[in-house]
């Protein structure tokens, strides 16, 4: 189920929230638990109820391990479960994500003619792979540690975080379920997760879906890219993933505080960030803190001498590049990053006295071009947006691209009188407007800590909502040629 | 404010608003998905395929007039004319066969009373195609279907909003004419060679004439299905009605392009197997205007290599009114033959030596 739905909106999230705290009320609190695991798994299952198998599955067997490495004393036996909990969990998120590209790879490779498996991948397996891998290291680290099946499966399944993270970690939330005070509805926090649902849903439906529009169009043709529609195509895309993914957490947090459940912030501004490191300071904050705790440490992080901090740091960025999917794409932004970071760790502290707002826009620029490589279909698109943003002669918007503003249902209402001919000035002030909020305005939590139960907030978050809901459903324009 | 009282605003300004928008929608209903045209609402109508479901089931008619963007510049009214009848106009552009037979499957079940013609295009490029193609990527089918839960998508909609629901409104004040069945769907372009030919991508790598792809067994097959399944399972189960099917006459550009794509073989055995299928029945009536060579060579007839304009499309309604052109079962196969034959002799060579 997708959180911008009319079903979720309108039928499952006031469903779950109303069966919760009246469960809660009348004393049932493991009933409760038990009902939010049930509408969790619903959400989940909703396009596909195949994958609940793999999703219950996988928290079964993750709770086992950690029960055993609970019970178990003997320091060889609790590896050996460590390192099946390992093996189970990325065999089984390589099984899914990995195992079709890796066969095409051999295929291409060694000329061999290994069949495809066509696996489709379940949806958010990512993150709930990663999330309970942290759980069982941390059962191995720490004996004492041992959940019930109830809580353990509330806290994976918990459907705000389930398909696109944030990536929650166990000692985050499970003893926030058990917290009674957090059992009975709270009226301070529904309003302020109201508040901060409708604001992602707005940056989802409202911006990344409009932004959508050029990007899709433009990726599908990069051959025929002017100049100028390539730097729509790479600011828009670099607009479009920040409010779809900033937007789709700032839903799953404002959910959780409907719930009572404070869930870890996933992204802070990321482009007002000065250089590399500042930006995966506040991008997908829960990934990186993922990666930093189970890979960088592990591997030694920053204590053994600067060559192996630097290839630390790359291996961390090479793994998240993989991490992101099967695509050559992915791995190479991973390593674009992972080399920005290696040089800005080893030149950053002699840059610092470059003005900040330069080095803002610089860092800015460099991720708008790095994010082409995560956008592109292939490397071999990328390389032509890139080619055709540096080396096209051709410097105006294309007629096709500027097309797109009739697309939008808002412009042929606000913006009727202005002609076909300008329409590359709505493009232009759509791309200006959004880059200055993210690069200077208030950001989502900011504006949350801000909240209070006010009219000015009825009204944004009234206006959000029914725009919003009003947007789930448009009309598909037939074209067929001209005819 | 207290939380609780803001909470209770919000989600009750909410739940207003939507309510408001919904009952907006039902109440002019743009797409006719819950009732006829409101008399004193002036309706711009667009979309075919949004509005053809609300058409079938809410307007007054015993005759359907449908088929692919061929039938988008019929008139109605005209129809009404040539037959003696009340007309609907139901086009669906880049329709597949199979489209245009759940539409008409559609409107027998919605519409109460007898259906007494239905006048369809037959696009000869559109027969040799899987029984079970579609072309409805593009098609809204909660519009189409009984479940009242997903009228959602067309209650709570912006675009149905600003553009239908507030169109029509503004359209009603401003005291415009509203859209016209005759209108609804029809296009208007520049027509001519300079036109025709500026869409027109040639193929450079032709197929000869005399070594053309063949037409298979399976293609028989195929045609078959797709004429039994589409077609002759509406035509048998209602005998009551007159079921009228046109040949459009796409130009010679056309079938220079068939011809280089080595299809020419192909595409005449799949309309005569449709012919001989459909002229089984009594109730069916063929139109071939291939005779008229006039029309088709004459580019100035032409939007583009298939597309003909208005004119057309009214001497073709004034022709099935008068029952010329008709085309028996018996002389199919040597009607065929003459018009590929005719076909394969022009010099279209010419028609781009002119232009160069």
């Amino acid at each position: 189920m997708l959180f911008n739905s009319y079903i979720f909106i309108l039928l499952f999230l006031p469903l779950t929230l109303l069966g919760y705290f009246a469960l809660n009320k009348c004393g049932y609190n493991r009933v409760a638990l038990g009902y939010l695991i049930l509408m969790s798994l619903w959400f989940y299952g909703y396009f596909n109820y195949s994958y609940l198998l793999i999703i219950i599955s996988s928290v079964v067997v993750n709770f086992l391990l950690g029960k055993m490495l609970h019970l178990e004393k003997r320091a060889l036996v609790r590896k050996t479960y460590l390192g099946l909990g390992i093996l189970l969990n990325v065999g089984c998120l390589f099984y899914f994500k990995y195992f079709d590209f890796f066969i095409s790879n051999i295929n291409a490779f060694f000329k061999t003619d290994f069949c495809l498996q066509n696996v489709i991948l379940p949806l958010g397996i990512s993150f709930f792979t990663f999330q309970q891998l942290s759980y069982v290291a941390d059962c191995y680290k720490n004996p004492k540690m041992n959940y019930g099946f109830l809580e353990y499966g509330a806290f994976v399944t918990f459907f705000p975080q389930l398909i696109a993270g944030p990536i929650v970690l166990h000692d985050e939330l499970i003893p926030q379920f058990l917290n009674e005070r957090k059992k009975a509805i709270n009226w301070d926090n529904l309003s302020c997760g109201l508040y901060r649902f409708s604001i992602g849903l707005g940056k989802k439906v409202l911006l990344a879906d409009t932004l959508s529009l050029f990007v899709a169009a433009g990726y599908a043709d990069v051959d025929s890219l002017s100049r100028i529609d390539a730097v729509v195509c790479i600011l828009f895309y670099t607009l479009q993933i920040y409010f779809d993914f900033s937007g789709y957490c700032d839903m799953a947090v404002g959910i959780g505080r409907m719930f009572n459940l404070e869930l870890p912030e996933n992204f802070i501004s990321p482009y007002k960030a000065n250089n590399i490191e500042e930006f995966w300071d506040g991008w997908h904050k829960t990934l990186t803190r993922f990666f930093t705790r189970y890979v960088y440490i592990p591997l030694g992080g920053n204590r053994r001498g600067t060559v192996r901090t630097l290839i630390n740091t790359f291996i961390v960025f090479f793994i998240s590049g993989i991490w992101h999917g099967a695509n050559w794409t992915f791995i190479l932004w991973g390593c674009i990053h992972g080399i920005w970071m290696v040089i800005h760790k080893i030149v950053g502290k002699y840059l610092t006295k470059i003005p900040a707002i330069i080095s803002r826009v610089w860092t800015f620029v460099l991720i708008n071009l790095s994010w082409v490589y995560f956008r592109a279909d292939s490397v071999e698109d990328a390389n032509k947006v890139i080619r055709n943003l540096f080396l096209n002669t051709t410097n105006w918007i294309s007629k096709d691209m500027a097309l797109i503003v009739e697309d939008i249902v808002e412009t042929r209402v606000f913006f009727r009188f202005i002609p076909e001919s300008q329409y590359f000035v709505l493009v232009l002030a759509l791309g200006i407007l959004l880059t200055a909020m993210c690069m200077f305005s208030r950001n989502s939590k900011q504006l949350a800590e801000k909240f209070v139960p006010e009219k000015k907030h009825i009204i944004v978050t009234v206006v959000l909502m029914v725009w919003c809901i009003l947007s789930f459903a448009g009309v598909t324009e037939f074209l067929y040629f001209n005819f | 404010m207290k939380a609780k009282k803001y909470v209770i605003r919000t989600i009750s300004l909410v739940l207003l608003l939507l309510l408001f928008s919904g009952a907006m929608v039902v109440v002019i209903d743009p797409f006719f998905h819950y009732h006829a045209p409101l008399s004193g609402i002036k309706y711009r109508m667009r979309e075919e395929r949004y509005t053809n479901p609300g058409i079938a089931a809410h307007f007054e008619y015993d005759t359907i007039i449908t088929g692919t963007s061929m039938s988008r510049n019929v008139m109605p009214s005209r129809v009404d004319e040539a037959l003696r009848c009340k007309s609907v106009k139901m086009p669906i552009p880049g329709a597949q066969v199979g489209d245009i037979g759940d539409l008409i499957k559609y409107a027998y079940s919605k519409h109460e009373s007898n259906i007494v013609n239905v006048v369809v295009s037959l696009d000869v490029d559109r027969l040799n195609v899987d029984s079970a193609n579609r072309n409805d990527s593009a098609l809204p089918h909660y519009l189409y279907d009984d479940n009242p839960v997903n009228d959602i998508n067309y209650l709570l909609n912006k675009s149905v909003l600003a553009h239908d629901v507030w169109g029509n409104i503004i359209e009603t004040i401003k005291r415009g004419e509203g859209t016209s069945l005759d209108k609804y769907g029809s296009y208007e372009a520049d027509t001519g060679k300079i036109e025709v030919l500026n869409k027109y991508d040639r193929i450079s790598v032709p197929y000869d004439l005399n070594s053309q792809k063949s037409f298979t067994d399976e293609d028989i097959d195929r045609t078959e299905d797709n004429i039994r399944e589409n077609y002759i399972s509406i035509i048998e189960a209602h005998p009551e009605t007159t079921f009228y099917f046109y040949i459009p006459p796409y130009s010679v550009v056309y079938w220079d392009n068939v011809i280089r794509d080595g299809e020419m073989e192909r595409q005449f055995r799949a309309w005569e197997v449709a012919l001989n299928q459909l002229l089984e029945y009594d109730n069916v009536k063929v139109y071939d205007f291939y005779d008229r060579t006039d029309i088709i060579e004459n580019l100035d007839n032409y939007y583009d290599s298939i597309h003909f304009n208005a004119d057309i499309s009214n001497q073709i309604v004034e022709w099935i009114g008068t029952d010329d052109f008709r085309i028996e079962k018996d002389e199919v196969h040597e009607k065929l033959l003459g018009h590929r034959e005719w076909l394969e002799q022009f010099d279209y060579d010419a028609l781009f030596e002119i232009e160069e």
